[in-house]
């Protein structure tokens, strides 16, 4: 019996050698299609690479900007700028709260805000957070903080990207990374705004759709909540503009807004959108 | 509790820890660790099931013990219906109630009457048809004298519930399994190790080739008025393999988790897509249950002696009533039709044993005619499988009606096809290892047992990367855990 435990603990950490070593090369070598559970994307669509890379540059800002791509596309800093504010957008393709919360531990005091806006996108409270975790362990370091996001979503794609991710860190095979500023009809703008090429909005219908959120990440958002009062920073919650279709597609936004304001009662929820 | 859960991952070792650190390794001791495991592993679905699985094991323990002081014929005969018609009559009002009722309903209109059909809201208690069947096995036995009824509830009540086999089988033999329960457990580490190895074995078959299979089999039968015949054909494919690894996963995990504690559980599968009749697959397809419907249906009522009618007669009954099992549906009747109409040839021609042997045993290769035999009964079985998985027997005809057409030779037309290519590769290489261990218990028994011990770990932890590499992502039930 001892010698079964022993011995098959020892093969736990062989196996987990074998495992990461197998994780590395493959996802080196192997074609995407071969790699259906591991997605690592460094300098993926979204500039979460120099946005991290100008953040870490940053001592003090007046305005933090967080949420989903909504966020990163829709509030330009140098609109604030010509308003004498000092602002910084910590957006992130379909960040969920479980990313948020791990970027502000990360960042929040580095950053020292006076005002915070959480951009609330209905989506990023209904999907399972795995796309967006990807990118930040492409895109970001890996820590602590990783190891807890990776536990909470416990899915093994973000397990098999976190290992790929710091192996790589390990052998500083990022360091020669940069990101090209212009990337497929999107560009980077200092202050983390990514400008969109702009195109003709062709006007289209979307089906009928209720807000469902996903139990699992209020926890998250109220932790979200709490770590930003106890410094006294100031937060308002938006809905980011969508167009006016899109946004009367929603059947029960009053619900949502009802829900958010019960998890912060004394912000203002505005909605920048005209249904 | 599913076994391909984060709480069976935590559950399993701390039940195994336990269960070995007994003082003196007291049998009784282990079998009340076994009983408390399993009720919290059957309750975790819904407790309520706890009162229906601990009725039927205080029914039959009973019943068990009244038949051995009974020597009156009549007197026994009435306690074994008893026991027959409590198990059944569950296992009817839970699984069947609604299909009957519907199918009464639906004659009477046809008569011109109209029937009020109030339904109840039942839930089918997960596993229900297994344990039934294997509490059935006890007292049919103790009755036909083959087995002394046990007087010792825990180790019988650990019998009926033994979690690693309560959900989904193998539906074992009272006189397989109950006297392991009597006996003294001491660890075995080869026993231990050969369980972890066929449980690694049975997690790729279930989340590496069944739930792949089971996403595109899903968007084919799903959408499959909308798709062309050579997608209806992969469609038809896939699930033959979902099913297969679904299930022969399933078992190995179930044999190897009850190695880790000592007992050892029938086959239930042995590598049933390379035989070369359906004979030798009904042979090695969920040995236990077509097993179980031989010893206690099938012979009962004269087997393959007696005239030809009555062969005919018994083979259809025993093929029905098989299919009827799997569910309250139409559409596994007329599966397991289907193969009663694919066996009887065999049967009528005696040609239902000619394969008992594995086939190319100790060869490397079968010859043309095992190859050909090997592929005309795959498709044989790929086409049944095509009701067992339809919503509905007009489902399935259409699905069928549409796979001969025209589109036959164009290229699939669902969604994601270089996914399903890759699918396809990790199908081949998966049938590839099986054909290398056709001859073990399982595909990688002996794979490896002489190499040194960093080699051997490493195909191990490959493996491990495989299954990490390929898993499909959502968590799925297994299919018979439905039956």
């Amino acid at each position: 019996m001892k010698k079964f435990i022993s011995l098959f603990f020892i093969f736990i950490l062989f196996a987990f050698f074998i495992y990461a070593s197998s994780i590395f090369l493959w996802g080196t070598f192997a074609p995407t299609s071969l790699k259906p559970n591991l997605n690592y994307r460094i300098g993926s669509k979204g500039h979460l690479f120099s946005r991290i890379q100008e953040i870490k540059k940053i001592n003090s800002v007046d305005i933090l900007f967080l949420g989903s791509s909504h966020a990163y596309r829709g509030f330009d800093p140098r609109i604030f700028t010509s308003h004498k504010l000092k602002t910084f957008n910590l957006g992130s393709s379909s960040q969920t709260p479980v990313q948020t919360l791990l970027l502000l531990k990360r960042y929040l005091d580095h950053i020292k805000p006076k005002s915070i806006v959480y951009e609330v996108y209905p989506e990023t409270f209904m999907i399972d957070g795995i796309e967006s975790s990807l990118d930040i362990i492409a895109n970001d370091k890996n820590d602590a903080l990783s190891f807890k996001m990776a536990y909470q979503l416990n899915h093994i794609k973000t397990y098999n990207t976190l290992i790929y991710g710091l192996i790589k860190n390990l052998l500083s095979a990022n360091d020669s990374f940069n990101e090209p500023v212009q990337k497929k009809g999107d560009t980077y703008v200092k202050g983390g705004f990514v400008e969109a090429e702009m195109k003709y909005y062709t006007p289209t219908s979307f089906p009928p759709k209720k807000i469902v959120i996903d139990k699992k990440h209020l926890p998250f958002f109220k932790e979200i909540i709490h770590e930003i009062k106890k410094r006294n920073i100031t937060l308002t919650l938006v809905f980011a503009p969508v167009s006016a279709s899109f946004y009367t597609s929603y059947t029960n936004t009053n619900d949502f807004d009802h829900t958010m304001s019960s998890y912060a009662p004394m912000l203002l929820i505005i909605t920048l959108t005209k249904p | 509790m599913l076994f391909n859960s984060i709480d069976f991952a935590l559950f399993l070792p701390i039940v195994f820890i336990c269960y070995w650190a007994i003082p003196n390794k007291q049998v009784s001791f282990q079998n009340a660790i076994l009983v408390m495991a399993s009720y919290l592993f059957y309750g975790w679905w819904d407790w309520r099931f706890l009162f229906l699985i601990g009725f039927s094991t205080l029914a039959d323990y009973s019943i068990g013990i009244l038949l051995a002081k009974q020597h009156t014929v009549l007197l026994r005969k009435l306690l074994l219906w008893t026991s027959i018609c409590l198990n059944l009559g569950l296992l009817g009002f839970f699984k069947y109630y609604h299909f009957f009722l519907e199918n009464f309903s639906t004659a009477f209109s046809f008569l011109g009457t109209k029937i009020n059909t109030s339904t109840l809201n039942i839930i089918l208690p997960v596993g229900i048809s297994f344990y039934t069947f294997q509490t059935l096995s006890y007292t049919i036995d103790v009755y036909r004298k083959k087995l002394e009824p046990t007087k010792n509830v825990i180790a019988f009540s650990a019998f009926v519930s033994f979690f690693p086999q309560l959900v989904a089988g193998p539906i074992e033999r009272a006189t397989n399994l109950l006297p392991q329960f009597h006996t003294k457990r001491i660890f075995n580490y080869s026993k231990a190790i050969d369980g972890l190895r066929q449980i690694l074995w049975g997690i790729l078959k279930k989340v590496v080739i069944a739930d792949n299979c089971a996403e595109f089999a899903n968007q084919i039968f799903n959408n499959s008025s909308e798709l062309n015949a050579s997608s209806l054909i992969l469609g038809a494919f896939f699930f033959t393999f979902q099913i297969y690894g679904d299930f022969s996963g399933y078992s190995d995990i179930v044999i190897g988790t009850s190695r880790l504690f000592g007992f050892n559980l029938m086959k239930n599968f042995a590598f049933p897509y390379f035989s070369r009749d359906v004979g030798e697959f009904w042979r090695r397809w969920h040995i236990s249950l077509s097993t179980w419907f031989r010893d206690y249906v099938y012979i009962p009522l004269g087997g393959s002696k007696g005239s030809k009618l009555q062969q005919i007669r018994n083979t259809f009954i025993i093929f029905l009533v098989s299919g009827f099992w799997h569910g309250a549906n139409w559409t596994f009747v007329i599966w397991g039709g289907l193969n009663a109409l694919y066996f009887l040839p065999l049967l009528l021609t005696k040609n239902n044993r000619n394969h008992i042997e594995i086939v190319a045993k100790n060869k490397l290769f079968p010859n043309f005619k095992e190859f050909f035999s090997i592929l005309a009964t795959f498709g044989l079985t790929v086409f049944a499988w095509i009701f067992f998985r339809a919503e509905t027997i007009s489902h399935a005809l259409k699905y069928i009606s549409g796979i001969w057409s025209p589109s036959l030779f164009k290229a699939p037309n669902f969604n994601e096809i270089p996914k399903a290519l890759v699918l396809l590769l990790i199908i081949g290489i998966f049938m590839l290892v099986e054909w290398i261990g056709r001859q073990n218990e399982y595909a990688i028994e002996k794979i490896g047992l002489t190499w040194r011990r960093p080699l051997r770990w490493s195909f191990y932890a490959l493996i491990i990367f495989v299954i990490g590499m390929f898993m499909q992502t959502e968590e799925t039930p297994f299919i018979y855990f439905q039956f």
